[in-house]
């Protein structure tokens, strides 16, 4: 980003026009900066909104269903058919770390999208240092130990876990495996120095088995846990001695432990711990410190 | 009476010329729109076959007739609309032809595969029986165009004379 662009240039090209003149309305006027923006939704016939911080800003415009068309293919690089499959799935991979989750009418046969009415960008930003207690827990001694950090959605799991592989690839020299199904984990700028693996677009459970078998990791990186094939693979690579550190949505560390497939990897002691994020609301928005609540797993278990 | 029997030679001559440029256009407008057709069948196998991004199409397709014409280097910098717009100049096809190839390169790269696979067989259809009937006209074409520019040149040379 530059002193004249509000944000990357891939995002400067994508964005109808009128939606881009009005947030350099709102940025001229003080109200928002590229920084401050964390998701610009866009809708057919419906009001653009953003959310800077937490919080929704409605934009005075509609705009038109073949404007939203136009955004979808550029952010397609112009080849939508090419992203059927991850369109079908509900999100687009633009690149960078930029994560486009999309709306729309799902055709009869359920194989293509017939129709995109809504998306929403969610907008990477590399903010450094926001770690350290994090990176001190996990990465502190000589072995990494596998940790599951946790928080409801949009609070930065994804930053953190970029912010650490960036840093394990990078000043501290450690061969990671960051499995970045989604195409959010990964910047160029943030990983041109490290000597991290980057699978893209992988599935996490085809990425960890992978990674355990063929790239021979000290350390695998994973966002947002789910389902069992997961659950499972992580069951094997931690057979193998790899420590992981992945994220899952949970508002707390009880919601977290009742989910079938966390319980599964906790009560076979995958997690060395469990670590909480939070950030506070200052003047209104959110805070760009995180807050981390560390549980080892023993602790955790004597909750319970 | 000699400098009136040079000119009347010049005169043959270029006239001539002309005519047979003329119909080297007409034969290069039969080639550009054959190679047109063959990107389009290219594009419909990439996309259909692969889901190749039509970006990493572009950047692997080779054409001679193409490249000469400076499309091909514009398709990859522009896009297909732009390009056509950048090179109107140096490509021997017709404002309705240019219309029709307009229409596919905007339509393209929007759509789920089996959409674009039917817009590709469209285009594949309209361009490919454009460039026969071209063919076929292109011999008649040939003959009227050089005939009419030795005609034209004996005309001329015998009024100077």
């Amino acid at each position: 980003m530059t002193e004249k662009t509000l944000f990357v240039p891939l995002l400067e090209k994508c964005l109808p026009w009128r939606v881009k003149d009005e947030l350099y309305r709102l940025a001229q006027r003080g109200i928002i900066s590229g920084e401050s923006v964390n998701e610009i939704r866009l809708r057919a016939w419906r009001p653009a909104s953003i959310t800077c911080g937490g919080k929704n800003t409605v934009l005075g415009i509609k705009i038109t269903a073949a404007e939203l068309s136009e955004c979808v293919t550029k952010l397609c690089h112009g080849s939508v058919y090419a992203h059927s499959d991850t369109i079908r799935a509900g999100y687009i991979q633009p690149g960078e770390g930029i994560r486009v989750g999309v709306c729309g009418t799902l055709a009869a046969d359920g194989r293509a999208v017939r129709e995109i009415t809504s998306i929403n960008i969610r907008i990477p930003h590399i903010i450094r240092g926001v770690c350290e207690q994090l990176m001190g827990i996990c990465c502190g001694s000589e072995r990494v130990k596998s940790t599951l950090i946790y928080s409801p959605p949009g609070v930065g799991k994804t930053t953190a876990l970029r912010e650490i592989a960036s840093r394990l690839g990078g000043p501290l020299s450690r061969r990671v495996a960051l499995i970045d199904t989604r195409g959010e984990l990964y910047i160029s700028e943030m990983f041109s120095e490290t000597i991290c693996d980057v699978l893209t677009g992988y599935s996490r459970a085809a990425g960890i088995e992978i990674a355990t078998r063929t790239l021979s990791p000290e350390v695998i990186i994973c966002d947002e846990l789910g389902d069992s094939e997961e659950a499972l693979q992580i069951l094997s690579c931690a057979g193998a001695g790899v420590p992981i550190i992945a994220s899952a949505h949970a508002s707390n560390l009880h919601e977290l432990l009742a989910r079938p497939n966390i319980r599964m990897l906790h009560d076979n002691r995958i997690f060395e711990g469990y670590a909480g994020l939070s950030r506070e609301y200052v003047n209104g928005s959110l805070s760009t410190c995180f807050s981390c609540d560390y549980t080892p797993h023993c602790e955790a278990l004597e909750g319970e | 009476m000699t400098v009136r029997l040079m000119g009347a030679v010049l005169i043959l001559t270029a006239s001539s010329m002309g005519g047979i440029i003329t119909a080297g256009m007409w034969k290069k407008r039969v080639l550009q729109l054959e190679a047109f057709h063959e990107l389009i069948v290219h594009i419909a196998r990439q996309i259909d076959g692969y889901l190749t991004p039509l970006e990493k199409i572009y950047a692997e397709y080779d054409s001679t007739v193409l490249s000469r014409c400076g499309f091909l280097e514009a398709l990859r910098e522009y896009g297909g609309v732009m390009a056509l717009e950048e090179c109107r100049r140096s490509l021997c096809v017709s404002d309705s032809d240019i219309s029709e190839l307009a229409e596919f390169f905007s339509g393209l790269g929007r759509h789920s595969a089996k959409e674009e696979a039917r817009h590709c067989a469209y285009f594949e259809r309209q361009i490919g029986d454009i460039a026969r009937k071209a063919k076929d006209e292109l011999a008649a074409k040939t003959r009227l165009c050089r005939g009419f520019g030795i005609l034209l040149g004996i005309m001329l040379a015998v009024i100077l004379i």
